[in-house]
């Protein structure tokens, strides 16, 4: 029985799964042994869901309710229409409008950010250079 | 310290902002300019700082053993590692404020927002949708710009 040279599946006169089940029991345990907490934190998360969904009034019978009047809004919107030429310059104007406010205020605000980066960084490389090799000249 | 202020910041949402600088600067387009740059400000400093946490830091000292001085060793020891990120982030944001920008109009802000919102309040509906049409082009204009611009940045060529 000690021959190591031996598979012990092939000797054994267990089913190879069984044979297996004993050894690695660990491992053939029910999923739920080692898991309960998770399952109880994942119940939970439903739970909260549903109440949340209980609490806001969620129901689908409004929202089914609701989707007819968004088809009309839909159709009534059909087709896209700017009703006169006047009318499209204003509205071309006021994307261009909308187009400098997002430029001016993304890149000023790029801008000002990189140097403030560097304060916040919990530690930045200037720093562990400064440890290193003593004081940097700036 | 720095990461909290940067939180305060970020904490106020864009429209908030606009209507607080409304108060400040009155009714346009100079209220979303800095109701914009406050919000990103806050962002922006989040998104840079963690970064430059990432770079690394054998190129800076590089620069420094060669008599650079600490301005230099940014300059040419961090800059290069994180311009392709910083780059897609700033310019994710402008696509994103595009359309950011396109609300602060509501309040008064200036931009697109005061017509759409008058458009919907009115019930012309034909009208708002060509608006919307407007908008959605520009955005995916910008959005191919972008990248046309990002790929000439990090040297590889648009395909």
């Amino acid at each position: 029985m000690s021959d190591l040279t031996v598979n012990p599946l092939a000797t054994s006169d267990l089913a190879p799964r069984e044979l297996l089940r004993r050894r690695y029991a660990s491992h053939f345990k029910p999923f739920y042994q080692d898991n309960l907490m998770a399952i109880f934190i994942g119940l939970l998360a439903v739970a909260v869901f549903v109440f949340g969904i209980y609490k806001l009034e969620m129901t689908f019978a409004r929202l089914w309710g609701g989707l007819g009047e968004l088809g009309k809004i839909v159709v009534l919107m059909l087709p896209p229409n700017p009703e006169s030429w006047a009318m499209t310059k204003v509205y071309l104007y006021a994307v261009l409008e909308t187009l400098a406010i997002a430029l001016l205020g993304t890149l000023s605000a790029a801008l000002a950010a990189f140097p403030l980066g560097f304060f916040g960084c919990s530690q930045h490389h200037l720093q562990q250079v400064d440890s290193i090799y003593g004081e940097t000249q700036f | 310290m720095a990461r909290r202020s940067f939180d305060t910041l970020r904490g106020v949402d864009i429209l908030i902002w606009a209507l607080i600088w409304i108060n400040v600067v009155g009714l346009g387009p100079f209220a979303g300019v800095l109701a914009l740059f406050m919000a990103d400000l806050g962002i922006f400093s989040k998104l840079f700082s963690e970064a430059i946490e990432t770079a690394d830091h054998k190129p800076v000292e590089g620069v420094l053993s060669t008599g650079g001085s600490k301005l230099t060793s940014v300059r040419f020891g961090i800059l290069p590692q994180l311009m392709p990120v910083l780059l897609s982030q700033v310019l994710y944001a402008f696509e994103s404020n595009t359309r950011s920008a396109s609300i602060i109009g509501i309040v008064g802000a200036g931009g697109i927002g005061l017509i759409l919102s008058e458009q919907i309040r009115t019930m012309e509906f034909q009208q708002m949708s060509f608006v919307i049409l407007l908008i959605l082009i520009t955005v995916a204009v910008i959005d191919f710009l972008c990248s046309k611009l990002r790929f000439a940045i990090i040297g590889v060529r648009a395909r």
